[in-house]
């Protein structure tokens, strides 16, 4: 009998009903998790971006010196046993500067995800639900994704002010028009289908068919978006902040980092190397795992 | 292609224009404060405010100061640099010139060093060279461009000095090969996150169109493959790399602007970012707009190209 069944167990499991509660959903996440990990880059990217996190959160714990402290006296220290990666132009610590510019990076890169994201799927849903919003919506999209993106935060940047604040919504600003392309094209695919048909029919309003129906069968997309966005505007915010028109230069950002080391680089070239690596560390780990996701989650694009 | 599918796509960009010129004008109007006073900066006396403020037209509607600006851009006229003591577009057309040359040199590093390694990556689909051209792409991506130009200058223009380190004499001066000598390492600094981008679109299309039904008819045939390759496979995979072709020079002149200023080229990169130390809002308006106007205009050209490359689109 037991040769019948593919899968011993797993098929009898399958035939009772569902357990109704949390925990069955919790194992369910928990599993899935587990697949995604199964790819050795996305866990990589996952751990590194899990420590990148750490050092943001205890930035103030783990920075042997204060990131603004400066010393005259030790000025363009190559590194030693006292200054791990050697000290800059101020004579401040350069891996105090990095333990603390990662803390600049990720609120900078997470926030802009955030309000682009939110931004974009309000956009994206109106767009794609109600036929005459789409046009109009659109065109500003369109036009909105015609500047190159540096060139438009620097300008919102220079109309805006160096502050932490302005890179986000200049940021936000940016990415938003692309999420909400790629929202859209996703509730247009979603609302075709017999269930939202359905729904419709049976009298359900237009908000509770978006919020119970489309929007949850959007999220892929939406999580994969997310993802590549925050990597583009932890470089992005780099960018501006070596442009001198990201963070005030007080603050201890890896771009603003690299725009002093530029000047010293033959004398002082171990001030250059930190912030790059990290700005290019951090953005590997999250592009990993946008393409593991990616994977995963739409597996039209498994080669891609 | 026909003349009325032209002509569709002509007036489909006029929206886009009109948000474009909504949102240049907008820079100056964004800012809570007065725009005079704001590029004039703090210490300018009331009255040169006052007369900035009507030199520029800013006691007027806001609707009249916007159709103003927009009749002025339909006559060429991008107004008047508060710095340099000439027009905008005088300005830019003197700064323009690194900036194209940098953006095309990279563009074909882009293209040439992506389409190649990405073929390479497709016909070795899943073995060693393949896994690290994937690798190599994702690494490719995630480094930022200055940084990348940064270590360029200090590997092969200070350690060895194969290059020079910094600015670019303009053609007419010391001819083409001097010129683009000191756009090596910036364009190809420029150009290979974008060739990592064109790598894994090309890898991807061609893996696709190997499983296509004319190609399996063709080995069938007993064509050799380099014929099946280069005839059947790159034929059509290379259409989408066409249509990407646009993107990817919006991320070029993105990164002009941060490369220009690691190499100290006088472009409109440079331009721009000194343009807003100087407060010079018409230059930044100039070239934020000259920009989007590449970009749409190339995006056009793509699509009309795009049917072209492709026969079986039709419109």
């Amino acid at each position: 009998m037991r040769q019948a069944t593919h899968g011993g167990s797993s098929q009898g499991d399958r035939l009772k009903p569902a357990p109704p509660g949390r925990r069955n959903e919790v194992f369910r996440v928990l599993a899935s998790v587990k697949r995604l990990f199964r790819r050795r880059i996305v866990l990589y990217g996952a751990v590194v971006f899990l420590i990148l996190v750490l050092v943001a959160v205890f930035a103030d714990v783990l920075a042997p010196f204060s990131p603004t402290g400066m010393n005259v006296r030790s000025r363009l220290h190559s590194p030693s046993s006292e200054f791990w990666l050697g000290t800059d132009n101020l004579g401040r610590d350069v891996l105090s500067r990095l333990i603390h510019g990662a803390r600049i990076s990720l609120i900078a890169g997470f926030a802009s995800v955030v309000v682009s994201t939110v931004a974009g799927v309000i956009i994206g849903t109106l767009a794609g639900y109600y036929p005459r919003a789409d046009t109009l919506l659109m065109r500003i999209m369109d036009g909105l994704m015609a500047f190159p993106v540096i060139l438009l935060a620097v300008a919102l940047m220079a109309a805006l002010g160096p502050t932490l604040i302005n890179v986000i919504i200049a940021l936000s600003a940016v990415y938003a028009p692309r999420t909400a392309r790629i929202v859209r094209s996703a509730v247009l695919g979603v609302k075709q289908t017999p269930y939202v048909e359905a729904a419709g029919a049976l009298g359900s309003r237009n908000a509770r068919i978006i919020g119970r129906h489309i929007l949850p069968n959007c999220l892929s997309p939406i999580i994969v978006q997310a993802t590549f966005i925050f990597a583009y505007a932890v470089q992005a915010e780099a960018a501006l902040s070596f442009l001198g028109v990201g963070v005030p230069p007080s603050v201890p950002s890896w771009g603003s980092m690299l725009s002093e080391a530029r000047l010293y680089m033959t004398q002082a070239p171990w001030m250059m190397i930190p912030p790059g690596l990290a700005i290019a560390v951090t953005v590997l780990a999250l592009n990993s795992i946008g393409d593991g996701l990616r994977d995963f989650l739409d597996p039209r694009f498994s080669d891609l | 292609m026909t003349a009325a599918y032209l002509l569709r796509r002509v007036i489909e960009i006029v929206p886009v224009l009109l948000v474009v010129t909504v949102v240049v004008f907008g820079i100056l109007h964004l800012t809570p404060g007065d725009p005079a006073r704001l590029m004039l900066g703090d210490i300018a006396s009331e009255e040169d405010v006052t007369r900035l403020r009507q030199s520029l037209g800013l006691e007027r509607p806001i609707y009249i100061q916007y159709l103003s600006f927009v009749g002025g851009l339909l006559r060429g006229d991008l107004g008047e640099s508060l710095a340099l003591d000439r027009s905008v577009l005088t300005a830019l057309l003197e700064r323009v010139e690194p900036t194209i040359v940098l953006t095309l040199f990279s563009l074909i590093i882009a293209v040439v060093f992506g389409v190649v390694t990405g073929i390479l990556s497709a016909m070795h689909h899943n073995r060693w060279a393949d896994q690290f051209i994937s690798t190599l792409a994702l690494v490719g991506v995630s480094i930022p461009n200055f940084w990348l130009g940064l270590i360029f200058i200090l590997v092969f223009a200070v350690e060895f000095g194969w290059f020079p380190a910094t600015g670019y004499p303009p053609i007419a001066e010391k001819g083409v090969w001097r010129s683009l000598w000191h756009l090596v390492l910036p364009a190809v600094a420029l150009g290979l996150s974008q060739a990592a981008i064109i790598s894994r679109i090309t890898r991807s299309t061609m893996l696709d169109v190997f499983q296509q039904d004319f190609v399996r008819t063709a080995v069938a045939k007993g064509a050799s493959r380099q014929i099946v390759v280069v005839r059947h496979v790159l034929t059509n995979a290379l259409v989408p790399v066409l249509t990407v072709i646009g993107l990817v020079l919006a991320a070029l002149l993105s990164g002009a602007v941060v490369v220009e200023t690691v190499f100290a080229i006088p472009g409109l990169g440079r331009l721009v970012i000194s343009s807003i130390s100087r407060r010079d809002y018409p230059v930044i308006q100039g070239i934020v707009l000259l920009t989007a106007l590449v970009y749409v205009v190339v995006n056009l050209l793509v699509d009309l190209l795009y049917t072209v490359a492709d026969p079986r689109i039709r419109y």
